[in-house]
């Protein structure tokens, strides 16, 4: 979601999700790295809906975290840091009744583990790709876009970039 | 407030990754698809008596041999496409 703030296009999500759940804990992340106006407004709109997960949940997002951590890159990689993948995977793994169809991670680590848990996942470069299919984003724009998140934070590689424009791009 | 990724070094999907993620999205996308397709027809009060109909014959244990057989016999009535 960080990504679709980054480059502006929170419309992009509203085109292929009608809801997008998160934790309380994602919230609160993502109000404390200064998304607040635009994750907000996405709640207060409808599109965002904000889950309470129980504290036997919470223990189970731990395990997952830590499971998560060991994967990092960098080996003193703090499993807290994680807690907001795990939390989603958790939500999605327990709460059927939502009928969440999709899970959207971008990290490698958490990706790995989501994979293992048979979570079928995709990530923000997975939307622009569709969008490409659908006709909506040429191959120049999406360069455009993910290069956008990259000034901004969020290192997609230059390789992806290129993939994702070339076979996907209109 | 700056405005900030919550893990700047964490290591992102990879250029392999993104086919299988556009696949798996679409693979979504289309079975919300057909869900919806699929509620909207059953939704129907003259196919759902239809359905109930079959039913109670007996030529159909469910709702779901009720919509295949239907079609096959749509498919045996109008041939096979040539």
């Amino acid at each position: 979601m960080v990504s679709a703030f980054q480059c502006g296009r929170t419309d992009l999500l509203k085109r292929y999700f009608s809801l997008i759940y998160i934790t309380a804990s994602e919230l609160d992340e993502l109000h404390a790295h200064g998304w607040l106006d635009e994750v907000d407004q996405l709640v207060t709109e409808g599109f965002v809906a904000v889950e309470e997960l129980t504290d036997s949940e919470k223990k189970q997002a731990e395990v997952l975290a830590k499971r998560i951590a060991q994967y990092q890159k960098s080996a003193n990689s703090d499993w807290h840091n994680d807690l907001a993948e795990a939390e989603a995977m958790v939500l999605m793994q327990n709460r059927i009744h939502l009928d969440i169809a999709i899970i959207l991670l971008d990290e490698k680590a958490a990706r790995q583990v989501a994979n293992q848990l048979g979570l079928n996942l995709t990530g923000f470069p997975g939307i622009l790709g569709r969008a490409g299919l659908d006709g909506i984003l040429t191959k120049g724009e999406m360069r455009q876009l993910l290069k956008t998140c990259q000034q901004q934070g969020t290192y997609y590689g230059d390789k992806l970039i290129e993939t994702l424009a070339e076979n996907y791009g209109r | 407030m700056t405005k900030q990724v919550p893990e700047p070094d964490a290591e992102l999907l990879s250029p392999s990754d993104v086919h299988e993620d556009v696949r798996a999205l679409t693979t979504a996308l289309n079975q919300r698809r057909d869900e919806r397709k699929a509620y909207e027809i059953l939704s129907r009060p003259d196919i759902r008596a239809m359905i109930n109909q079959a039913i109670a014959s007996g030529v159909c244990d469910n709702e779901e041999s009720a919509i295949e057989r239907a079609l096959r016999t749509l498919i045996t009535a109008v041939g096979q496409p040539r």
